[in-house]
């Protein structure tokens, strides 16, 4: 939708606004993401940041020091789905000193909820070598110099033969540890390999060697996608031999193809990814 | 012998009531399948023969019973006169028709929450006496239902849940008592075999396999260790009638990984227990795996064979132990016979003359983390085992490997999980499993398949056939006495249970429960 639009005319994000804010339940149509974020930020600054942070960071301003929760970090005590979000912010939670914003309506409720998601992405997270990496640049090395989507999807593009690489992480938040395994299966794809993503070798009949992953590999039989994309099923009745070794079929030279900027960038960019793809 | 099998031949087909003479003479009534191990020595061998090496192949499906129930089921079922009894995870059960593989009566009972259990709340059978049906509750109660109605009979509570105490073994009946164990190895419970009076379901007697103060073996603990030392005995033991004993394996002392604190032996854990069946008194003991730090539950069957070991013959009692050695055992007394690695085996040199394992240095679980072969799990663990008197030769699953053990320290706490550490995988290493024949004197392998993850159960035929099960949802006929695959039927879902056979009006069936699917194999 945005794409649609950028460099014409800012006309449709006002009409898309207008619609919005005439609706009359918490479920708006989509105003263009960044619109409700930027809404939701002035209206955060106003009523929420007082007690949250100017960035929702917790227990800032007047109310420096006491218990005030942490919105940065993705997981929320009442609970991770929008409802959740939209239910405290309607309610109030009375019993900690949390006030009900019932009064800015459904569509600012909303907004608000946009921004706060905002507030947990990977993409302004600080930390370590990766964090410092530009998730921007490493979205260029994916799909360019590392030509990952030859094994690995992100949404519709790519192609889903790897291990998905959205899964892995906590919701939202940024950890240190999960980046600094994301960076060695990079490196060493070897160390640590996803079960179901060992290396099937097959023998066949005709004494050729079959090198890929499978779809699935059990005692009778497997299905195999070699390095060429080739995707067949073999049954162990009929070739000499099949078996799942602790290899990995990822290319082993990242770790010399990348300097250690583009590897901090990768693995940005896959942190976000993470971050994004575990929100409702 | 002629006369009680055909007696039993007829009360088989009438669906008549189980005696303690019919259960010690299961052999000779093939139809039926009427306690854990199908017999009393645990063999799981089924005399039938209709199917067989020469026409296993257009093996098929008769019915498929949905039973709505968990996946997880790793029950066997009975099978007598026209009914089959299979019980399912979190206390359910089911009496089914064997005419048209429909449930005639259900039987549940809600399991409460924040139960103690490593490995879900599965159930792995009834066991039966006259016309009743015993099986336990999760919730450690023993219950006994009419076989007809599945009307609740009695229930008896064994344990109190909320101190870790669990239950999940099929009972054993033994005279006119039903015997049974306890889970909860993890929690720091202290474990017992228990025998109840099959009409009431009073308690007749109990046998700790943690010795109290004052008692033989409690000075194998440090200190009072021996409180909260585990000793679960969650899988169904064996019952010798001539002998009078019954053979119940003893699973791990607690906390596992930490053995800092119960310096010594850690009697009767990780050992094998014969018991008087009429007063539970101790006759003898073995102990496979003294001071255990690796959970290596002694719970793999005891099956009873009678061998030629050196050239004399023997009562003998084997075990394929989780510790990756195979025994063999006097079963009169409890001494050692034979004994062989099945599995590579890195934490021991071998087994001495005085059945002690002669140790490895630096084998034992470190905060860093030790690799030992085999892994937590076992080579064999609990899944039931089969012998054929036909082939002579002993069968079980074992998985081959090694895994990282750590140890951490942790304070008791009743009813919460006490295991100070725990395992993982080597990341660069590919655990592999085999279905193993051996030669039940010597532990000397004949065949091995291989398999990917281990056999879930077993069954011996005398059609010369093994079945087995497997993780992928495969149901194998194996020839027995070479272990080349007749068979294969994708039943769907995963297995998880042991195989058994029976016969109904003329025709030899093969059932299992496939996740939460009970099937029934015939011929066309």
């Amino acid at each position: 939708m945005r794409y649609r639009y950028r460099g014409t005319s800012l006309l449709p994000v006002i009409v898309l606004a207008a619609v919005c804010s005439a609706q009359t339940d918490f479920h708006t149509s989509d105003a263009g993401e960044t619109n409700a974020v930027d809404m939701g930020r002035k209206l955060f600054l106003v009523s929420c940041a007082p007690c949250h942070g100017n960035n929702g960071e917790g227990g800032a301003g007047q109310l420096q020091g006491t218990r005030v929760p942490d919105l940065t970090r993705g997981t929320f005590k009442a609970g991770n789905l929008d409802e959740d979000l939209i239910r405290v912010i309607v309610k109030g939670i009375p019993a900690s000193g949390m006030p009900s914003f019932e009064q800015l309506g459904p569509v600012k409720i909303r907004n608000l909820v946009q921004f706060v998601r905002s507030l947990s992405r990977s993409d302004r997270v600080p930390a370590g070598n990766a964090a410092s990496g530009s998730a921007t640049a490493g979205e260029g090395l994916f799909w360019g110099k590392g030509d990952c989507g030859r094994c690995h999807a992100i949404g519709a593009r790519g192609v889903s033969l790897g291990p998905d690489l959205s899964r892995g992480s906590r919701r939202g938040s940024f950890n240190q540890s999960a980046a600094d395994r994301l960076r060695m299966s990079i490196v060493s794809p070897e160390e640590d390999i996803t079960q179901g993503y060992e290396m099937v070798v097959i023998e066949t009949r005709d004494h050729k060697t079959v090198r890929g992953l499978s779809r699935y590999f059990d005692n009778f039989s497997a299905r195999i996608i070699d390095s060429s994309g080739n995707e067949r099923t073999y049954l162990r009745d009929e070739v000499i031999s099949m078996k799942q070794e602790m290899r990995s079929v990822m290319p082993l030279n990242y770790g010399q193809m990348f300097t250690r900027a583009e590897l901090d960038d990768l693995v940005a960019f896959i942190m976000k990814i993470r971050a994004e793809s575990s929100l409702p | 012998m002629k006369i009680i099998a055909c007696t039993l031949v007829v009360a088989s087909l009438g669906g008549a009531a189980v005696t303690f003479e019919t259960l010690k003479h299961a052999h000779d009534d093939p139809a039926s399948w009427l306690s854990y191990g199908r017999n009393y020595a645990g063999w799981r061998y089924s005399p039938l023969a209709q199917i067989n090496t020469s026409n296993v192949t257009p093996l098929a499906p008769a019915w498929i019973l949905p039973t709505g129930g968990s996946e997880n089921n790793e029950s066997t079922p009975l099978v007598l006169g026209d009914m089959m009894y299979l019980t399912g995870p979190s206390n359910y059960a089911w009496a089914v028709d064997l005419i048209t593989g429909r449930k005639v009566w259900n039987y549940a009972k809600p399991a409460p929450s924040g139960l103690g259990l490593c490995c879900g709340p599965v159930n792995r059978g009834f066991a039966i006496l006259g016309d009743r049906l015993f099986k336990v509750n999760v919730q450690a109660t023993l219950v006994s239902l009419d076989a007809k109605t599945g009307r609740v009979l009695w229930e008896t509570k064994v344990d109190d849940h909320t101190r870790g105490y669990t239950a999940t073994a099929a009972p054993l009946v033994v005279k006119d008592m039903v015997v049974t164990g306890i889970a909860g190895g993890e929690w720091g419970i202290r474990g017992y075999v228990d025998a109840y009076d099959a009409a009431t379901g009073a308690r007749r007697w109990r046998f700790y396999t943690i010795p109290a103060k004052g008692e033989k073996g409690v000075e194998s603990w440090a200190g009072e260790s021996y409180k909260s030392g585990g000793g679960s005995t969650w899988i169904t033991g064996t019952y010798d009638p001539e002998l009078n004993l019954i053979y119940w394996g003893v699973g791990n002392p607690g906390p596992d990984m930490d053995g800092d604190d119960r310096q010594g032996d850690n009697l009767f854990t990780c050992s094998l227990v014969a018991l008087d069946a009429d007063t539970g008194k101790l006759k003898w003991y073995f102990q496979f795996t003294p001071h255990d730090v690796h959970d290596w539950d002694a719970v793999a069957d005891p099956v009873l064979i009678d061998l030629t070991v050196h050239g004399r013959k023997v009562k003998g009692v084997v075990q394929a132990d989780r510790n990756g050695f195979y025994y063999v055992l006097d079963r009169t007394n409890g001494k050692l016979l034979a004994t062989k690695p099945y599995t590579r085996i890195n934490w021991a040199d071998g087994i001495g003359p005085d059945g002690r394992p002669i140790l490895i240095p630096h084998r034992d679980p470190t905060e860093q983390g030790t690799l030992v072969c085999p892994g937590l799990s076992g080579g064999h663990n609990w899944e039931p085992t089969a012998y054929s008197p036909q082939t002579g030769l002993y069968y079980f699953g074992t998985t081959d490997g090694c895994e990282i053990f750590d140890k951490r320290k942790q304070e008791f706490v009743e009813g919460q999980r006490y295991q100070a550490g725990g395992s993982k995988k080597p990341p660069k290493i590919l655990n592999s499993a085999s279905l193993l024949a051996v030669d039940p004197a010597t532990g000397e392998t004949k065949w091995r398949y291989e398999m990917l993850r281990r056999s879930p159960g077993l069954l011996a035929t005398a059609g010369g056939l093994v079945f087995s099960g497997d993780t992928e949802g495969y149901l194998i006929a194996l020839d027995a006495r070479t272990g080349k695959v007749l068979w294969h039927f994708q039943t769907g879902a995963p297995i998880k249970a042991p195989p058994i056979s029976y016969s109904f009006r003329g025709k030899q069936y093969i059932a299992i429960v496939a996740g939460s699917n009970l099937i029934a194999f015939k011929l066309p």
